[in-house]
């Protein structure tokens, strides 16, 4: 099984989600600002790149593991990836899941992302975002679970 | 390989591309020129047919962000191992 971990620009929620999955992130305490920042693809994603999806690792049930950023269209392209999926793979079982983890974000990582993604003010945009995860860290090692527990 | 092309508000552009490819007379497209749109309500890319270098034909909006269309598109491509190139039509 492939499952694809997607958010706005590929660089931030779904990229810790993915290390959380991975287990590069802990899911029983709050990781440290250099645990975060040493994630790999953490805060790097270029404008181009959005919609590459891009390897994270194989975790320990064979499932491969990848992030990509969507944009604002995420539903958009989400339903026409799946489709047009059916058309590459068509007798075969489905193998892809693409979650959305947009919505653990909140506005600190919003704006930090902003600033240091699309700004280029790395040294007060890519902190922010930090800030932010931590905040909310909870709630991606709960999608993390749940998604661990649904995705056998 | 998959060949899509891609557009945003023109479809009869991106129908005209296909047809040349597929070596079609687009003297047919005029007389469903207007139903074109119609046709493609749903999200999904729409199978047109195979070039004669065996090559299948698809139609699909790229919706707000060309690049974004294209990278996806040719990302799951490459996730399996499947040739897939976007044309957008502007």
């Amino acid at each position: 099984m492939k499952i694809v971990y997607s958010c706005f620009g590929g660089a931030h929620s779904s990229v810790v989600t993915a290390a959380i999955h991975m287990g590069y992130l802990p899911m029983n305490r709050l990781p440290s600002k250099e645990e975060i920042l040493a994630v790999p693809n953490y805060d790097k994603a270029q404008n181009h790149e959005i919609g590459m999806p891009h390897h994270m690792g194989v975790d320990a049930r064979n499932h491969m593991i990848y992030i990509m950023g969507m944009g604002h269209s995420r539903g958009y392209y989400t339903k026409m990836l799946y489709e047009f999926y059916n058309e590459i793979i068509p007798n075969k079982k489905k193998d892809i899941v693409i979650i959305d983890v947009t919505s653990l974000l909140n506005n600190r990582t919003r704006l930090g992302g902003f600033m240091s993604r699309r700004l280029n003010i790395v040294g007060i945009g890519r902190p922010l975002t930090v800030y932010g995860i931590q905040k909310n860290y909870r709630y991606f090692t709960e999608l993390v679970r749940t998604v661990k527990e649904t995705i056998q | 390989m998959k060949i899509i092309y891609a557009y945003k508000g023109n479809i009869y552009a991106a129908y005209s591309a296909a047809y040349l490819r597929l070596k079609l007379d687009t003297a047919l497209l005029n007389e469903i020129q207007n139903e074109l749109g119609e046709k493609h309500k749903e999200i999904k890319p729409y199978y047109l047919g195979l070039d004669e270098d065996l090559n299948e034909i698809y139609i699909a909006n790229y919706g707000k962000n060309p690049t974004i269309f294209k990278n996806t598109m040719e990302g799951l491509g490459k996730l399996y191992e499947a040739e897939i190139k976007v044309i957008p039509v502007n």
